[in-house]
């Protein structure tokens, strides 16, 4: 049966942190043999981009390569000897530039924590805000309507709406570059076209809570008690649809970070998801594992963090006392 | 009779509307409640109570049409009652209510003292916070909850439903109003809590002076505690007047029909006579073959932080003979459920074991499929135990086709004869559960359970959920069910109106021990135990083995 022995707030925190620790190192271990059982040759690929495709290089060359890069140990070792290294810090160096892979990243890293972070400060207010407008008045005539924006901002392809907004607002109108553009005024069509399909689902989660909500027992008796609908609404129903929105807002991170990589190569914004669009292309595996693996560390993190947030929201999720039944 | 009104409503009316036109919900209903005296509402699922309630608060929802020919409320003692225009005005200040689940009326995010210290704020104004405690817990022990200071930081899943009941009790009086409207506000709560939160309800009337509008599917609760009985059916009055008059000499069939199918009240002398055949004296004597016995059974969970583990059950031994009916009754938390999911292999025992025909049932896999097809469950919630995607007779087929059973075509076949036999006509086998009222639905969970031709039938509260008449057709089938095919029941329940009329034996549980076991008349009527003599006169309609409740309130005239 599903009946677990008593635990306290410690415990459960530590066991989220373990679970913490196994995400990333799943996420290593796949990338890893991911990256290194596949077929294809890195340094030759390697060398052939950097002579420009004048016919690579000696085999002698190749060997020297592949011996200083440590291609040649067993599968095994090389996991083991990376992992370690990993963990000390050493990001290891890109195949394709030579260059330490920690350089690499921070070259790109702002741009893309900027974009990102631009995305969710966009979206969930937006959605926030668009949620509690429809959901307001159930049944009025505005809540037929937004209740069915989020379906359409889903349904439009991210690329899609990434084209149109440059088309618009760029070739158009002219506000905003269409590619590259430093500072607050290229962030702003990135942003955009990654923060709308975010909030969509943000939104449809949010509003589909309030509905809920609102058909609950409490909601009806606080209304028959002569609170005003605003107070009730605000203070009560909002706050209990929050929940399910915190935990969805920690997986919506992740979205965010896979979107970066279509939004960067449309506008062609250096950041790294072209960087990993670029390094999957050349086999690049030391940048591509290490931006897996700091993916999953961001993700997991803030995963991690919305769990251990969930219990000072919900005094319910605070006394673990399973089994017990009546 | 002189006492002043504090409410007239005088014919309301609320349309829905429907495809092709409207739904009248309620017609034409008028009620006066006259300060300080109990009015119940008396009806069944669908009649109109909840409308009714609804409409008084101005909570119907904005699609509905409400008319009103007129509603007066009386604010101050001795005040005439005036037109209210906006029944919204009422909300609170002149009207509270009390609601049907305790467990879910509270925003679960807000401690105790938050509750009371937003309604404070909105009716007076009043920020301090230590003030607004000082009230909260006068308000509380008010109501007779127990270290109401305890109470304040607490959350409402920590608290029991019968202290919840009072905590939302004495909410509804933060505004000082003058009408109290309680919706069916002790249906889900045990008899002995229910007796005491109505005791609470009778001692407010007595000491404010507070009229209360009670809502109620149980005409036993409102016979007891009410002066004046409204009848409703399909959202119009049938009946209304004195208690004693309408429970006494009901004028209308449909109320002569309500008192006459209270559980309590099935004859007895219909049932397959479990005392007179070689009297078996409780449990040893001869009497049909022993089917499902258990011995010693006992069984722990995990408890909270900090605190050891829980015993559900311990050492419970019981006997379950061929065609008869065993009752495990006891009030939430007494181990019923648990008791359940062991006798029916859905658990393991921490010690003790299950006998089936005097054999330990096995704990392999095999032994335990063998043991599924003759012990067979069914639940509490007709309608959430049947899955909605599957046809009512692939429902039924299912335990065929899970012990592959017959052909699909025997399968089917044998389905619609078993609607048959539960009283449902065979044409259901193609229709979806969605569309079957509880009692329906209730049938198709025990047409299912009798498909595998089962020997032992283990009912989880089987008509908790159903309206009177309801219950009691389910109640007959069952009855029927059992002469014909010599099934062996196993009911548990807390209501003891249905024990009264089905059992042959009953076993009291009491925080996981045999309280008392015997047959059921004896029990009935010389109870051993205190604790059982406490259950039984907590029971609205059943302090009447002599003499009926019905009969003591009969009018002298």
């Amino acid at each position: 049966m599903n009946t677990r022995p008593p635990r306290s707030a410690a415990a459960h925190v530590l066991r989220r942190c373990a679970h913490f620790a196994v995400v990333l190192f799943a996420v290593y271990t796949v990338s890893f043999f991911l990256l290194y059982a596949l077929p294809g040759d890195p340094v030759a690929l390697m060398l052939e981009r950097r002579s420009a495709g004048a016919g690579g290089g000696t085999p002698e060359q190749l060997a020297a390569l592949r011996a200083r890069y440590g291609l040649d140990d067993p599968l095994p070792q090389r996991y083991l000897s990376t992992l370690g290294a990993l963990l000390t810090g050493d990001l290891g160096t890109s195949f394709q530039s030579g260059r330490p892979v920690p350089e690499l990243l921070a070259a790109v890293a702002p741009g893309t924590l900027a974009l990102a972070g631009a995305a969710l400060v966009l979206a969930v207010p937006f959605s926030l805000a668009l949620a509690l407008l429809t959901s307001h008045r159930p049944g009025s005539p505005a809540h037929r309507i937004l209740v069915n924006v989020p379906a359409l901002l889903a349904a439009v392809p991210a690329f899609w709406l990434a084209l149109l907004l440059v088309q618009v607002f760029s070739f158009g109108l002219g506000w905003f570059p269409s590619a590259g553009g430093e500072g607050l005024p290229g962030l702003v069509l990135p942003a955009v076209s990654l923060a709308l399909p975010v909030s969509a689902a943000l939104t449809a989660v949010l509003v589909r809570g309030l509905d809920d909500v609102q058909r609950a027992g409490f909601v009806a008796l606080l209304r028959a008690r002569g609170l005003p609908w605003r107070r009730v609404y605000l203070a009560h129903v909002a706050r209990n649809a929050l929940l399910p929105f915190v935990t969805l807002t920690g997986l919506t991170v992740g979205g965010v970070l896979a979107g970066t990589v279509i939004t960067e190569t449309v506008f062609a914004r250096a950041g790294l998801g072209r960087l990993l669009a670029s390094s999957v292309e050349t086999q690049d595996a030391p940048v591509v594992l290490a931006i897996a693996v700091l993916a999953a560390l961001v993700f997991a993190a803030v995963n991690l963090l919305t769990d251990l947030l969930l219990p000072l929201l919900d005094p319910r999720l605070r006394h673990r006392t399973d089994g017990a039944r009546a | 009779m002189s006492a002043e009104t504090v409410l007239r409503l005088d014919g309301l009316t609320v349309r829905h509307p429907a495809r092709g036109g409207e739904v009248t919900a309620v017609e034409d209903i008028s009620l006066t409640v006259p300060a300080g005296r109990c009015v119940a509402l008396v009806g069944e699922s669908g009649s109109g109570k909840s409308t009714t309630l609804n409409a008084l608060l101005g909570l119907t929802p904005a699609t509905a049409r409400t008319r009103v020919r007129r509603l007066e409320f009386a604010d101050a003692p001795g005040g005439a009652p005036r037109p209210v225009t906006d029944p919204a005005a009422l909300r609170g200040r002149s009207v509270g209510l009390v609601p049907q689940d305790p467990a879910r009326a509270l925003d679960p995010l807000v401690r105790i003292e938050g509750h009371f210290a937003e309604l404070y704020r909105h009716f007076t104004g009043l920020k301090d916070r230590a003030e607004a405690r000082r009230r909260t817990v006068a308000a509380l022990a008010a109501v007779g909850v127990d270290r109401p200071e305890a109470r304040l930081r607490q959350y409402p899943h920590e608290l029991s439903g019968g202290l919840l009941q009072r905590v939302l009790v004495a909410l509804a009086l933060t505004g000082e109003p003058r009408l109290l409207l309680a919706d069916e506000p002790t249906s889900n709560l045990d008899v002995t809590v229910q007796r005491r939160v109505l005791d609470l309800f009778d001692a407010l009337r007595a000491e404010r002076g507070l009229a209360l509008l009670l809502v109620t599917h149980d005409l036993a609760v409102a016979s007891q505690r009410a002066d004046e009985l409204i009848v409703l059916r399909g959202g119009r009055v049938v009946e209304s007047g004195p208690t004693d008059r309408v429970i006494g000499a009901p004028r209308h069939p449909y109320t002569r029909q309500l008192v006459t199918s209270l559980p309590g009240r099935l004859p007895r002398t219909a049932r397959p006579a479990a005392g007179t055949d070689a009297a078996p004296a409780a449990g040893t004597g001869d009497g049909p073959p022993v089917v499902l016995a258990a011995r010693g059974l006992a069984k722990s969970y995990p408890g909270a932080r900090g605190s050891g583990p829980v015993a559900a059950v311990r050492g419970v031994d019981l006997t379950l003979r061929r065609g008869r009916t065993l009752a495990v009754v006891g009030e939430s938390g007494a181990g019923k459920t648990t008791l359940l999911r062991l006798l029916t292999g859905l658990e393991r025992p921490d010690a003790g074991t299950v006998l089936l025909d005097g054999t330990p049932v096995g704990t392999g896999r095999r032994a335990r499929v063998a043991f599924t097809r003759r012990v067979q469950l069914v639940h509490q919630n007709p309608a959430g135990s049947l899955n909605p995607a599957l046809t009512i007779g692939r429902i039924i087929a299912e335990p065929l086709a899970a012990h592959r059973i017959g052909t699909a075509r025997h399968r089917a076949e044998r389905a619609r004869a078993l609607l048959e036999a539960v009283g449902l006509p065979a044409g259901f086998a193609a229709q979806r559960p969605a569309r079957l009222s509880g009692g329906q639905a209730q049938r198709v969970a025990i047409a299912r359970a009798l498909a595998l031709d089962p020997e032992v039938l283990v009912l989880d509260e089987p008509v908790s959920a159903l309206d009177q008449a309801v219950q009691l057709a389910l109640l007959e089938l069952l009855d029927g069910l059992q002469r014909r095919l010599g099934i062996a029941l196993l009911l548990v329940t807390h209501d003891l109106g249905v024990v009264r009329a089905t059992a042959d034996e009953v076993l009291v549980l009491h925080r996981g021990r045999t309280e008392e076991a015997g047959l059921a008349d004896a029990l009935f009527t010389a109870p051993a135990s205190p604790y059982t003599r406490a259950l039984l006169d907590a029971v609205p309609a059943l302090r009447l083995p002599v003499t009926p409740p019905f009969h003591e309130r009969t009018p002298s005239s």
